[in-house]
């Protein structure tokens, strides 16, 4: 076996490289990523300690690319993963993670081995991979991509789905997804500028019910799971010009997981987004309610490794470091009703709020709330096994989840001095989301200024700060950061908990670009916390030490 | 390809009908509620069997933890064998001041030797991974079943003279056995603060089956037990083992319980529990 890991990748180059001739130049592109971490114990950050002296996250991808056949294939090395990813020790291992071969003719695509699929906004079907999170949840197996009729495009698929070291084919997943685009029918829209698209797409899993049977705690009653769970989506997209429209409801049949109380109610998602955009302005308004639509290739895992879909998040992805210290996690299981809004200005120059310069002006609003239940939740022994858990009423708001208000002005103030500042009020329901803790109320300042010194130097510097009178109190953010073109970047950050604990997560960093290159070399304090991308969180640990990133790719 | 007005609703009527097909092809996913559950046949309990709850007084989710064990003692009495290990970030250290912990130190190493990453989290009979809640039952069941090769008793009573708990376990094997004898304190009907599901904190909570202490190490004592006959209705020969403890000042000892266990490479073999009695 170990033996195939370096035949099947060589195997693969010598089908590819002879398909193409001299007219189709074959291209063949690669990257080579690695997260290192030599850890160190640290009492005061409950930092603790590892046995092995260097920890890391090491990936190698080769793809070969033609006109009519692309391949590939990735290495990971993830025996001594980084702190945090190994919350379930199947994380662990190394080996060929994914590998695939398209052949691509007239319309027609079809691809054999690991890949990465979606569905609309992904309702019922995303999976991808996300490195940060330990993510791939790639599906191994056969696909074909019809695009041979215009207007219309057509999907299916079928395999078993990654869960780290796993392909156990005791669970299989199939789905179709086809898409009409009436613009390429009818002259008409074409003429009046209009994309309008209407899709559906279907989604079937099939779990063994043998596997990870469930009692009722102080019954002899086991449950019968459904060995198939289909999931359906519909959903129209229609553009013109700055305005741009979805529509987007999806269904999932009983499903019974760990994740929802092993309740065989069926779930359901609804979506509708409006944007519009002009120069100088845009708006964005959207709506969400989804309800028991945590989709999972295996019942009985709670995590986010074996998620079949995705729930798009409705909350604010924030990159100031104390803005995203209370990121919200997208609760697909109990279900959820969403809002955002942004909004975003851009006042002209010589006008009296835009300046010499102009003047951007950003306002972000989400709010995300619980479904408010009907009666009584059904028990069974005390227990919602079995039963078709709380009744719902579909417009009904529940409890705050999360609420995020935030206002980014952007500023230059002269020709080398760039400033950004931003307040935020946001409201984080920690109980919800990790399990714990009561509802957060913060207030967050920021000032972002950037100032260019010369054509090679630029300093960038961050304030940031975060009141709170509940958890771990305040927090104060300093950040300085040096760029030297075209090749160097230094910076030292430091967040001090400066309202309760009074403890310092310090970092300092030196990066360096050259060619495909780039190497970064930090050392320093890392809190623990949520790391969340998508509206999926992962947890990570403590952690203090030297760290060492190098990527690169051709 | 352009199609005609006609065309078009030909294909939208088409699409209509086989959407319609599909959300009538999926409903028969549906299990009915009198079809969803298979009633098992009677246990027959061959062992007592441990379960470990890895619980914190912070973790909101660990009472619902406690309610399981409730309902698996009611269903399989003195045969399981709960056990909750105050550890982890969730918990509260015995040594903290201004509030009843009850973290201990071997609890955390347990904790982290095991790996247990999330709470509430249950081993059953040291030979699974952390389990999830819903993860208890079927697994409670399936080990009570396993026929067990050693037959155990455990007394234990509190010496008010040498202010000793002492204990005495007996065990008996039929394919003879070579590995760890273990004894615990455990401590019922304690008071302390809780966290709820409701997130709110529960002052006068009470914790049951509470571990306290290891008697003599964690790892327990190297112990070699012979192969012997045991015929039902004779009596069991069995090779005795004592031990003694001195009981911590807070320790209530009219609640206080021993559970021993032999355990090897394949985890507990055999399990036993008593009160101990203070005269």
């Amino acid at each position: 076996m170990q033996k195939l890991k370096w035949f099947v990748p060589i195997a693969l180059a010598a089908v590819i490289v002879p398909t193409a001739n001299g007219e189709d130049k074959v291209a063949v592109h690669g990257s080579v990523q690695a997260n290192t971490l030599f850890p160190e114990t640290d009492a005061e950050i409950n930092a603790k300690k590892y046995d092995e002296k260097l920890l890391g996250n090491g990936y190698a991808d080769l793809g070969i690319y033609s006109k009519y056949i692309d391949g590939g294939f990735r290495l990971e090395y993830l025996k001594h993963p980084l702190p945090g990813f190994d919350v379930d020790p199947a994380f662990k291992g190394w080996g060929l993670s994914n590998i695939y071969v398209k052949g691509k003719y007239k319309g027609i695509e079809f691809t054999g081995g690991d890949f990465y699929e979606q569905f609309g906004s992904g309702f019922i079907l995303r999976t991808y991979e996300d490195r940060p999170l330990g993510i791939d949840n790639s599906i191994r197996g056969g696909r074909i991509r019809m695009n041979a009729l215009k207007g219309v495009r057509f999907t299916a698929l079928g395999g078993v789905q990654r869960r780290f070291w796993d392909w156990s084919d005791k669970r299989k997943l199939y789905g179709a997804d086809a898409e009409v685009q009436f613009d390429d029918w009818f002259s008409r829209l074409q003429d009046a500028n209009v994309v309008w698209t209407a899709s559906a797409s279907y989604v079937l899993k099939q779990e063994d019910p043998a596997l990870d049977p469930v009692d009722v705690p102080g019954t002899a009653l086991r449950l019968n799971v459904p060995r198939d769970v289909s999931a359906m989506d519909f959903r129209t997209h229609f553009n013109r010009g700055g305005l741009d429209l979805l529509g987007e409801y999806a269904w999932k049949g009983s499903d019974p997981s760990a994740g929802n109380g092993y309740i065989y109610k069926p779930g359901n998602a609804a979506l509708l987004s409006a944007t519009y955009s002009q120069r100088g302005w845009s708006a964005l308004l959207q709506a969400k309610r989804s309800e028991n639509m945590a989709y999972r290739s295996r019942r009985a895992t709670q995590d986010i490794y074996s998620y079949i879909n995705n729930m798009p998040p409705f909350s604010y992805q924030h990159t100031y470091s104390l803005a995203a210290m209370y990121p919200y996690g997208t609760q697909a299981a109990t279900g959820e009703w969403a809002f955002q809004g942004q909004g975003a200005y851009s006042f002209k120059r010589k006008t009296a709020l835009g300046g010499k310069y102009g003047t951007k002006v950003k306002l972000n609003v989400s709010y995300i709330a619980g479904l408010k239940t009907v009666g009584e939740i059904p028990l069974l022994n005390g227990y919602t096994y079995g039963t078709d858990g709380a009744k719902t009423s579909f417009f009904g708001i529940g409890d705050r989840y999360y609420e995020d208000i935030n206002v980014q002005v952007e500023k230059k103030l002269t020709p080398n001095l760039h400033l950004n500042v931003m307040y935020m009020y946001q409201a984080y329901n920690k109980t919800v989301v990790e399990g714990e803790g009561g509802n957060i109320y913060s207030n967050i300042f920021v000032v972002e200024p950037r100032y260019r010194i010369n054509d090679k130097f630029t300093l960038r510097s961050e304030v940031q700060y975060l009141h709170t009178r509940q958890d771990r109190k305040d927090w104060l953010y300093g950040l300085m950061e040096l760029s030297m073109l075209p090749n160097l970047m230094f910076s030292v950050s430091d967040m001090w908990n400066c309202g309760s604990t009074g403890t310092h997560y310090y970092m300092a960093t030196v990066t360096g670009n050259y060619k495909g290159n780039r190497l970064m070399l930090g050392y320093g304090r890392t809190r623990q916390g949520f790391d969340c991308s998508g509206g999926i969180c992962r947890e990570v640990p403590a952690q203090r030490g030297f760290q060492v990133v190098y990527n690169y790719s051709f | 390809m352009k199609l005609n007005r006609k065309d078009f609703l030909r294909v939208l009527r088409k699409g209509i009908v086989m959407a319609a097909l599909g959300v009538m092809f999926v409903s028969c996913d549906e299990i009915p509620q009198d079809k969803r559950f298979s009633e098992l046949p009677q246990v027959k309990p061959q062992r007592a069997v441990l379960l470990e709850d890895f619980t914190g007084q912070a973790c909101i989710n660990c009472p619902k933890a406690h309610d399981v064990i409730k309902s698996l003692q009611e269903q399989y009495g003195h045969n399981v064998i709960p056990v909750a290990i105050h550890s982890g970030s969730l918990s509260w250290s015995e040594t903290m001041e201004g509030v009843v912990g009850l973290a201990t130190k071997d609890g955390n190493t347990m904790a982290n030797e095991l790996g247990v990453k999330t709470f509430p989290s249950g081993c059953v009979n040291m030979a699974t991974k952390p389990l999830k809640l819903e993860e208890w039952a079927v697994n409670v069941r399936t080990f009570m079943e396993l026929p067990a090769s050693i037959q155990m008793t455990v007394e234990a009573g509190y010496d008010a003279v040498e202010k000793l708990v002492k204990i005495k376990v007996g065990g008996a094997s039929t394919q003879g056995f070579t590995g760890t004898l273990h004894m615990w304190i455990l401590e019922s009907g304690i008071v302390a603060p809780q966290f709820m599901p409701d997130g709110k904190l529960n002052p006068e909570y009470v914790h049951d089956h509470v571990f306290r202490a290891a008697v003599g190490s964690l790892q327990g004592s190297d112990v070699t037990l012979p192969k012997q006959a045991i015929v039902e209705g004779k009596e069991i020969p069995y090779t005795t083992f004592t031990a003694t403890c001195a009981p911590a000042a807070k320790w209530n000892l009219s609640n206080l319980s021993v559970v021993a266990f032999f355990k090897d490479a394949s985890g507990v073999v055999n399990a036993a529990e008593c009160k101990v009695t203070v005269n």
